[in-house]
């Protein structure tokens, strides 16, 4: 076992060709005991990049570690060691939770009952019920409580909120909140809610047609960035070089600045907005129009 | 051990449906064949073979005993086929959600292949306890040998029939996939229905048997004597032929796990 790593996944150029799409030589890192949003639209490589690092499918270059291990060769010990939470409940609806701890305690080392009996009794979820007849927030619950349940040091999940009302989302947070408490665990969380994310993440991770565009601290990717928000005339005189894109309308241009320290002294009469990590993605997704409505 | 256990814990949890659905079949279908053969002995189909004539009587009675028998057995092979458990994992995507899971590979086709022998296990001693109790009420002994390898030989066609579609689902990742399944089987079952047909009417040893059925002289014994002469020939095959399927399928299973996603 190896205990001493920084970072709880490294992802060193990883390229992976499909028919139509391309996950371009990606690159980044999780730091250990940190939670990083990784974000973008739709078809952008998310899942791609998360089934890639799972060994769920191949990839054609790159290097993926989990843990410090190399996710191929160390693969049995790795997947003792993490949880995974999709976007849909995998298990079968004639199950129950009980049903579902038996299979768990005999496939994990480490599985730990009283932990997962603790967190159905948080999250109230019957445990002789069927899942079939469990809404769509008691399945995600469900999963999650299978997920921690056998001490898991890294936690990956895929879309996991998409779909739950915001009080289920926001209990589900606090979960992973307070399962960060333990500087030993780590996780990557993939959502298009950047809602989500600006409230938990440290660190962002931004994919667009398989590119990273944006990989930091989420304090400083917000900070650095900011809305410039400019009358028709004053936006002439804006060097294109200087921003990522620029929505028009009748009045001027909301053009988004990657450095706004650079911009706030290069153009000091104007005003620059804080920008949200949703407003990021869309100006960034339309970078290469540069100017759009 | 205790990893091999769970899963197949999980598989006979799924499975449970599907074994309930299949028992059913086959005890309705078996309760038919037996309340059928109990009035030809006792009831009152009994009294209907009185006034046949002993020859007739006997023939029908050995015909039914046979039909029955033998389709029972047949029913039985439900037990050999994939059990619905591989298209509910891909529905659920459980397949998956499996790969993240400390499984190995091997662990996850040795389970597919406990539940493979069990089969093979269960279908038989099926068509012999069945057997048994046909010959208790129809009178007729059991012969076991001839029973045995006549089995063995309908399992081991149904294996072939199911084999590729089982293969199928075991390559499938996606619910459409997941459906070619039952094409793949109806495809084989017509092609290996049509090359049977072929390779009896075309061999010397079978053409007069083929002639005869087809023409007026058709009868029960043409039928018993053409299938005691393909048991003949290929009945050493059976026994051989089913291990060897199981085999493939295990280290089919085995690759194709390997293959994971694409």
């Amino acid at each position: 076992m190896n205990d001493t790593f920084e970072n709880a996944i490294e992802i060193k150029g990883v390229t992976k060709k499909y028919d139509g799409f391309t996950l371009k030589n990606i690159s980044f890192n999780v730091p250990n005991g940190s939670i990083m949003g990784f974000i973008g639209q739709n078809g952008a490589g998310k899942t791609t990049t998360i089934r890639g690092l799972l060994n769920l499918i191949k990839i054609d270059e790159g290097e993926i570690k989990l843990l410090g291990l190399d996710h191929i060769k160390s693969e049995r010990e790795i997947k003792e060691r993490i949880a995974v939470v999709f976007d849909e409940l995998p298990f079968h609806d004639i199950f129950n939770a009980n049903q579902m701890s038996r299979i768990f305690s005999g496939i994990y080392k480490n599985w730990d009952n009283e932990t997962y009996t603790n967190y159905l009794d948080r999250f109230q979820l019957p445990r002789k019920k069927k899942i079939g007849q469990f809404s769509k927030g008691m399945k995600m619950k469900l999963q999650i409580a299978c997920a921690l349940s056998h001490n898991a040091e890294l936690l990956v999940m895929d879309e996991a909120t998409t779909g739950l009302d915001p009080v289920v989302r926001n209990e589900i947070l606090d979960i992973f909140l307070e399962y960060l408490q333990d500087e030993g665990h780590s996780i990557l969380m993939s959502s298009h809610i950047t809602g989500d994310l600006e409230k938990i993440a440290d660190s962002i991770t931004f994919i667009d047609r398989g590119q990273i565009l944006l990989s930091g601290y989420k304090d400083d990717i917000l900070e650095s960035h900011g809305i410039l928000k400019c009358s028709k005339s004053d936006y002439k005189d804006i060097d294109p070089a200087d921003f990522v894109s620029a929505r028009l309308n009748d009045y001027g241009a909301e053009v988004m600045i990657s450095d706004k320290a650079a911009i706030s002294r290069k153009y000091s009469g104007l005003i620059i907005d804080h920008a949200a990590l949703d407003e990021i993605m869309v100006y960034y997704v339309n970078r290469s129009k540069k100017e759009w409505r | 051990m205790k990893k091999i256990g769970a899963l197949v814990y999980r598989e006979l949890l799924l499975a449970k449906r599907f074994y309930i659905t299949d028992i059913l079949i086959i005890f309705g279908a078996s309760s038919f064949g037996y309340l059928i053969l109990m009035s030809m002995e006792f009831g009152n189909l009994a009294k209907l073979f009185e006034e046949m004539g002993e020859e007739m009587a006997d023939i029908t009675k050995k015909s039914m005993y046979y039909i029955f028998n033998y389709l029972t057995a047949a029913l039985w092979c439900l037990f050999l086929n994939e059990n619905g458990t591989s298209a509910a994992d891909i529905k659920t995507k459980w397949r998956m959600y499996g790969f993240t899971l400390p499984v190995t590979d091997k662990e996850n086709a040795l389970v597919k292949l406990i539940f493979n022998v069990s089969g093979v296990i269960l279908c038989f001693s099926g068509a012999v306890a069945n057997g048994l109790i046909i010959s208790a009420i129809s009178g007729i002994d059991f012969d076991f040998e001839k029973n045995a390898k006549t089995y063995l030989l309908i399992m081991a066609l149904s294996m072939l029939f199911s084999f590729f579609g089982s293969a199928v689902l075991s390559w499938a990742r996606t619910e459409k996939e997941a459906g070619l399944s039952t094409v793949v089987q109806i495809f084989t079952m017509i092609i290996m229905g049509t090359a049977g047909f072929f390779l009896l009417k075309g061999s010397e040893e079978f053409s007069p048997y083929i002639s005869a059925l087809s023409g007026e002289d058709t009868n029960i014994l043409l039928v018993k004597d053409l299938f005691n002469k393909i048991l003949e020939r290929f009945g050493v095959f059976t026994l051989p032929c089913i291990i060897l399927l199981t085999v493939i399928s295990y280290f089919l299973n085995l690759r194709l796990m390997k293959r994971r996603y694409k």
